[in-house]
């Protein structure tokens, strides 16, 4: 099976991946468990041995998607192919910027049979403050304009719920994409203050979104999970003394990243970190 | 590459980096969203391991530049992974002139926020290549593999060295055809998928991915069995000065070019000529074979053992091996060493090249009309074809007199007619003393050489009317044509036409024109210019105008003279007899007298009129004066004129 992650930079596509990946390889889930490795693994292994080290996954290459292959096996015994794409961010975000799709994406998009529609809570924007709808404002005829500086609208200005719903109506527009189930993770959910499940965050943040996934239900199934792959945000471990970096040894009582990490359904209850893989797997169900 | 020293190029330069996502962080020119989604995957790369930074190359249709990419790690950014790419955008007229290699040295690795460098663009200056590409042999053979031999396909070499990977990319690109060149793609990074890239070749540490992909080559190029065309064009790419690379940069605009060069240039190396020939021979299509193949064969090379072969062997082995391409592969400027070194051999060839193919034949024969000389020409004057084509080529061969005599001999009227066509106004004379008058009949035909031997006579042979007669008779009404419209025709030459033509011609050129012969008539005593007077005289006595009283004058001393004397020949006595008045007197002197008389009473001559005609007419003019009535007042003026004349001359008796 083919699943998409969709997503802007930095939400978290790499080090989801990694952190399932590693959950598997380790057999810390029933859901869903490891068979064999399909393809390279190399990027994956790279990332688990930073999450390892308590540092950050690197960024995905923009020129070349690592596309994950794995075989699975789902508690009902069935093996499954499963190939994740992993295509940076900056391909989603050039597609909203220029208006044109990014051909490679859309393709991994088109052949994907479930996508997972990444998010950061800290990288949400979630709309123009009223200092900047006023600077978009068309001047008063009274107006001094030495006094008042006029900003020109840009894309990346747009609100992430505008431009996650544009993606999905321009990727609607552009495939036959009826029918595959989407699950949004929200990564990174230990930023997240207590208190929301995923599904009201998802209605409170970007409310846009949630609405759009709502109002188009009747045609792909839809859902919402939250991510901590890290566990929490990492401290920095290399420091500069005398002019040398030193590297601050992770502590051998370190939990594994696989331990670390954690999931939640859209109620907030809490699943496996593969729960948003096996959801796509039973076909949104 | 071309000679483009002095010339400087405007590069444009482009900066990518982390800041919201990897983006264009600065550049010397506008570059769009669009644009820059397009640009971004060439400007990005991961760094799996100590790499310092690599190489993406490829041509953007949108900016019609090649986008020559370095790309750094940047672990000094917050986000793992972040990189530094530098672009220069080079436009194909730069391309042309521009080592890669020396270019290489314009990337800048930037320091954060500093980036107001790169929003202009950079000056470079030409180069040609100059720089050798420190590359092993293996890398840079697999490279040209790949480029040369790969067709439209893809590879992956695996190299783990990411410094020499840089510089053999760089090394095999300079050296591409320059079509090829543009259009070419590469990069070197860690770890390289064998699924479909945007690049032609990606050099790369190891493979990632399991599963062998479907249209591309993974090279380890310690596995490659190097083949001498490879290895070749991989030594053209290393070294500037490489003569095969010289020859790419001239002649190739494609991959099949570039390796005909290399096999070519094997054949040449083994010092093997057939297969050099064979190789020109069966290289349908090549796009500048004559340029080609003159730099191959028409200048000396320095070592090659081709070369160690006289040049005379490879001229003389291209003759007798001929081929349709023989016109190309063997300029005439070549076949004169060959002259030079082996006559007897050419000579040979150039008598029996009945034997070889038509394009050699003709070479040789072309070559043959420049290179023999005269005494060499002249011993083969049988040999038509040839001798045609001397005459043709030589201005001084229609000169040498040698030839006449033997073309008056030959029967190939071609040959003589191209000869005397060739000839310039010392033929008629070179004929005249060869007595070849077989061909001056011929070249008489042609106006302006009758003009020239009409000329000749006049000044060389006035006084000879049978060489006149020789070559004229039957040619009377084309002399007077002539005369009738040659005023500038020289006046010896209308002395003798009066001596010689026709009676009845004789009418057929205007008096006018007879008397610019008068005062020559009236000053000569020869045997020519008395016939002319007394056949001027006679002429002019049938007229009744001017121009005939005036020739009448300068006639009648020298007709008067010769009658006394006995000189006129007979014709031309004839001739007087025939027009003279009393015919029953039998003296013709006294008949020539009394026609004379006759003119002076009708016509009224001056004084100077009878001293013009009676000054030549010797000492038996005094008998004019008996033939005039004592009362008659032109009795006197003859008598005074008479005695004029005796004072200044003496006029005997």
């Amino acid at each position: 099976m083919r699943i998409a992650m969709l997503g802007l930079q930095s939400t978290g596509k790499t080090t989801y991946a990694v952190g399932a990946y590693a959950g598997m390889r380790s057999g810390k889930y029933s859901s869903l468990r490891f068979v064999k490795v399909t393809d390279s693994v190399a990027t994956l292994n790279a990332g688990l041995e930073r999450l390892s080290r308590r540092l950050p996954v690197s960024r995905t290459d923009t020129g070349e998607a690592e596309t994950i292959g794995l075989r699975v096996k789902t508690e009902d015994e069935l093996e499954h192919d499963l190939r994740v794409p992993d295509r940076s961010g900056e391909a989603l975000r050039g597609t909203l910027h220029s208006r044109s799709w990014d051909r490679a994406l859309l393709e991994e998009l088109r052949e994907a049979e479930g996508l997972l529609l990444f998010l950061r809570p800290g990288q949400i924007r979630p709309g123009e403050s009223v200092a900047e709808l006023a600077a978009l404002t068309p001047l008063p005829e009274n107006a001094d304009p030495e006094k008042e500086e006029e900003k020109r609208w840009e894309p990346q200005m747009m609100p992430t719920d505008v431009s996650m719903v544009d993606a999905l109506q321009e990727l609607h527009e552009a495939s036959d994409h009826t029918g595959a189930p989407i699950a949004v993770v929200i990564s990174a959910w230990d930023e997240v203050p207590e208190g929301l499940t995923p599904r009201e965050w998802l209605q409170r943040r970007v409310p846009l979104l949630a609405q759009y996934l709502e109002a188009t239900a009747d045609h792909f199934q839809t859902t919402v999970f939250a991510v901590s792959v890290q566990g929490s945000a990492f401290v920095e471990l290399e420091t500069e003394e005398e002019g040398e970096t030193i590297k601050v040894e992770v502590d051998a009582s370190e939990p594994d990243p696989w331990d670390r990490a954690s999931c939640f359904d859209a109620d907030g209850l809490e699943t496996e970190l593969v729960a948003p893989l096996v959801w796509i797997l039973n076909g949104g169900g | 590459m071309v000679d483009n020293l002095g010339v400087q190029a405007e590069i444009d330069q482009l900066l990518f980096g982390y800041r919201d996502g990897h983006e264009l962080l600065a550049g010397s020119l506008d570059v769009d969203a669009r644009l820059e989604a397009e640009l971004l995957p060439h400007a990005d790369a991961r760094f799996d391991n100590e790499s310092a930074h690599y190489l993406v190359g490829l041509r953007v249709e949108a900016l019609q530049r090649f986008m020559l990419t370095r790309i750094w790690p940047a672990p000094e950014l917050p986000r793992p992974g972040a990189v530094w790419a530098h672009s220069l955008l080079i436009d194909d007229r730069a391309l042309e002139f521009i080592d890669p290699l020396l270019l290489a040295n314009y990337f800048r690795r930037p320091e954060i926020d500093e980036f107001e460098p790169y929003c202009s663009s950079l000056e470079v200056a030409a180069s040609g290549l100059s720089l050798f590409a420190e590359v092993p042999d293996e890398l840079l053979t697999a490279l040209c593999e790949v480029a040369y031999e790969g067709g439209e396909g893809q590879a992956v070499v695996i190299w783990p060295d990411e410094l020499p990977s840089e510089t053999g990319l760089l090394a095999l690109w300079r050296r591409l055809p320059l079509p090829l060149r543009r259009g070419y793609s590469f990069r070197s990074r860690g770890r390289a998928r064998t699924g479909s890239s945007p690049y032609a070749v990606q050099v790369a540490s190891q493979l990632a991915g399991r599963s062998a992909s479907q249209g591309v080559r993974v090279l380890w190029p310690a596995e490659l069995e190097p083949r001498p065309p490879i290895t070749l064009l991989a030594s053209a790419s290393r070294d500037p000065s490489h003569p095969l690379g010289i020859a790419l940069e001239l002649y190739a605009e494609g991959s099949s070019d570039a390796l005909f060069l290399a096999n070519l240039w094997n054949s040449i190396t083994a010092g093997n000529a057939g297969d050099v020939a064979a190789s020109l021979e069966t290289a349908p299509g090549f796009p500048a074979r004559l340029e080609l193949e003159q730099a191959l064969f028409g200048s000396p090379a320095e070592s090659p053992p081709l070369w160690e072969l006289s040049e005379s062997e490879r001229v003389f082995s291209l003759l007798e091996s001929g081929g349709p391409d023989l016109d190309r592969l063997l300029p005439a400027s070549r076949l004169p060493a060959a002259w030079a070194s082996d006559r007897e051999r050419a000579l040979g060839l150039l008598d029996d090249r009945a034997d070889l193919a038509e394009p050699a034949a003709r070479l040789l024969l072309h070559s043959a009309v420049r290179e023999l000389t005269d005494d060499e020409l002249l011993q083969r004057m049988n040999d038509t074809e040839l001798f045609l084509g001397a005459l043709a080529e030589r201005d001084n061969l229609s000169r040498d007199p040698r030839i006449w005599p033997a073309l008056e001999r030959s029967s190939d009227r071609e040959l003589r007619r191209t000869a005397l066509a060739r000839a310039d106004a010392e033929l008629p004379e070179v004929l005249i003393a060869n007595e070849c008058w077989g061909l001056l009949g011929e070249a008489l035909e042609d106006e302006s050489f009758f003009a020239v031997t009409v000329g000749v006579l006049a000044r060389a042979h006035p006084t000879n009317p049978s060489l006149w007669n020789k070559l004229f008779e039957g040619r009377w009404a084309q002399l007077v044509t002539f005369l009738r419209t040659s005023p500038g025709a020289e006046v010896p030459a209308l002395v003798l036409a009066a001596a010689s033509l026709p009676r009845r011609c004789l009418h057929d050129v205007p008096i006018a024109r007879w008397l610019d012969a008068g005062p020559l008539i009236h000053d000569r005593e020869d045997v020519v210019a008395v016939t002319a007077a007394a056949r001027l005289l006679a002429l002019s006595l049938g007229h009744d105008s001017e121009p005939a009283r005036r020739l009448l004058i300068e006639c009648f001393g020298p007709t008067h003279r010769a009658l006394e004397s006995g000189d006129l020949p007979s014709e031309a006595s004839r001739e007087l007899k025939a027009i003279l008045p009393n015919r029953k007197a039998k003296s013709l002197p006294k008949r020539l007298n009394q026609g004379i008389i006759a003119s002076m009473e009708s016509s009224k001559w001056s004084q100077s009129d009878l001293r013009r005609a009676l000054a030549p007419a010797g000492p038996e003019a005094h008998r004019l004066v008996k033939l005039v009535p004592k009362k008659h007042p032109l009795r006197r003026r003859i008598e005074n004129t008479l005695k004029d004349l005796e004072e200044l001359l003496p006029l005997g008796g």
